[in-house]
């Protein structure tokens, strides 16, 4: 009984909780799935960026009461806790909507980036069992700071959309396009130097939904170089809560300046056009 | 002024496209290549790295403010037309080979990478486009302050780079999630979001912010030099520690003991401090 999905499309993968009758809440089944699957995407040379979504109106509203875990469930648990992205150095993008707490909210934290559809209602904290996900503060500290952290825990208010976005616990609010058909800009092929401009707040997508947002968000994405985004994201995890002067001297993740990317994004850049990257 | 370490080792300099002021105890740098939105290529970065030892051995500089000249950019980078006419000249097929013939012309300073121990304060004063290794010296600088039309950027993902010397930096100065997004889609961040993000800590008019950045380095400098460098030393010493371990440093030798400190300080106290600490901050 597949409850995670997992669908490469064009170098973005598609990682989906599948069992919306009960609000994608977890079993252990379901994390040991979960797992499988992150470390399908970790090793799948065809997938590049990643997207992580839910079926239904909730992304996950936690876990499914169950008795005592074993040893095996508990590490299960505390794996993709860690995000999944503890074990691979390609991005991760939660796109989420409607109720997002307990183990949910663990696993969105988890996630390198986060966009959110209007629905979405975040709580942090311990859920009715009494045994929520350790990882919640830890992740809050770092990403909003401590105040609002212990605030959120403590409070288990409900955090909105608008509220998500300006605490800084999202990326990017995902909304419906507005736009006429017939106002829409002519897709053409695109040409010329890569842009400059602004770092957006937001997302327009033809249905609103997170999941079209995660999407658009990873093919955005994919015209940039995938070795620097290694070396990104390798360098952010590991030089947060080292001393400073330590991660100032860090080498860690691929080198992009001694990659074959690095060549053709310059040469691009002088020449005018796109870079075609080839992840080496 | 001191004369350099550089400077005697007969590096080849230019006066011109590093212009240097000084006014009272702040030194203003501004590069000064604005036909090529004063991209960094080897003459600039020498003035720069003599001007950053200049102003670290100069008794009589406080605080040091860095811009560019004219209005569209602060600095955008380094000279990739330059750097791609190297590639070409060394026939190189790898980019490890540029690398390596980059490491051959020796170690260099990296105010970026602050190893060569400047305590004192330095400003970014963010006159325009503030791009790639622009925007690493604006994030290596102490406080910035960025003109309402300026925006600033690592767009290095999309030319197969890594700004390698600040990428740490940025989580700390926003965090790992719009860090992350930062480095991932080079988008730039507007002056306004900027100060929203607290990378910024004044959005200045057009034009304006040398004058607002020498306000706030007047203000500053009615401290001692041992003052401002001890707090700053405090700040990189206890970033990233265990709290704990942070609060428990040493100091074997603190700044409140030295006779200059404590002169230097009742001086600055009994001449008032108009303002009050911060208030630029609003």
């Amino acid at each position: 009984m597949a409850e995670i999905g997992y669908l490469v499309e064009d170098r973005v993968a598609i990682i989906s909780l599948e069992a919306p009758d009960r609000g994608n809440a977890f079993t252990p089944a379901m994390r040991g799935e979960l797992n499988q699957v992150f470390e399908r995407y970790r090793v799948d040379e065809d997938a590049w960026v990643a997207v992580i979504c839910a079926e239904g109106p909730d992304f996950c509203t936690g876990s499914e009461a169950v008795p005592a875990l074993s040893h095996g469930e508990q590490r299960d648990r505390a794996r993709y806790w860690a995000g999944g992205r503890l074990d691979t150095i390609k991005p991760t993008i939660a796109a989420v909507q409607g109720v997002c707490r307990g183990e949910g909210l663990a696993l969105a934290l988890g996630c390198d980036l986060r966009l959110a559809g209007e629905s979405v209602a975040f709580q942090a904290g311990l859920d009715s069992l009494g045994s929520g996900p350790n990882v919640e503060a830890v992740w809050l500290v770092n990403l909003v700071g401590l105040s609002v952290a212990l605030d959120l825990l403590w409070t288990r208010r409900t955090v909105d959309a608008a509220q998500a976005a300006r605490l800084g616990l999202i990326n990017r609010l995902v909304s419906i396009d507005e736009t006429p058909a017939e106002a829409q800009p002519e897709e053409r092929p695109a040409e010329g130097r890569l842009p400059v401009r602004p770092l957006g707040q937001s997302i327009v997508t033809t249905d609103g939904s997170a999941r079209s947002g995660g999407i658009k968000l990873a093919r955005e994405l994919l015209q940039y170089a995938p070795v620097t985004r290694s070396f990104q994201k390798e360098t952010a995890y590991r030089s947060i809560g080292v001393p400073f002067h330590y991660a100032q001297t860090l080498e860690v993740g691929p080198n992009p300046y001694a990659s074959e990317d690095r060549i053709e994004g310059t040469r691009a850049f002088v020449e005018n056009r796109r870079p075609v990257w080839h992840n080496r | 002024m001191q004369q350099s370490d550089i400077q005697q080792a007969g590096i080849q300099q230019s006066g011109e496209v590093l212009l240097r002021e000084q006014d009272g105890d702040i030194l203003v740098a501004t590069m000064n290549r604005p036909e090529r939105m004063n991209a960094l290529d080897d003459n600039l970065t020498n003035a720069l790295n003599e001007a950053w030892l200049d102003f670290r051995d100069a008794p009589d500089l406080k605080v040091m403010i860095i811009t560019g000249a004219g209005d569209r950019a602060f600095c955008s980078g380094v000279d990739l037309r330059r750097n791609d006419e190297r590639a070409r000249d060394l026939g190189a097929q790898t980019a490890q080979a540029i690398l390596d013939a980059d490491r051959s012309r020796g170690v260099r300073l990296s105010f970026n990478g602050n190893n060569f121990g400047l305590w004192k304060p330095v400003i970014a004063a963010i006159n325009g486009w503030c791009l790639a290794a622009g925007c690493e010296m604006a994030m290596a600088c102490d406080l910035r302050i960025m003109e309402e039309h300026a925006q600033m950027g690592l767009p290095e993902v999309k030319r197969g780079m890594g700004a390698k010397q600040t990428t740490h930096k940025l989580y700390h100065l926003t965090n790992l999630n719009i860090g992350l997004e930062m480095a991932w889609t080079g988008d730039t961040l507007t002056a306004q979001r900027a100060y929203d993000l607290g990378l910024v800590t004044e959005v200045a008019p057009k034009s304006e912010s040398v004058a607002r950045a020498k306000e706030l380095a007047r203000r500053i400098c009615r401290f001692p030099s041992g003052y401002l460098e001890y707090h700053k030393l405090r700040v990189f010493q206890s970033l990233g520690l265990p709290l704990d371990y942070g609060m428990s440093i040493d100091q074997r030798f603190p700044p409140q003991e030295s006779e200059d400190y404590r002169t230097g300080l009742e001086r600055s106290l009994s001449q008032g401090i108009p303002g009050g600490p911060g208030q630029h901050l609003d």
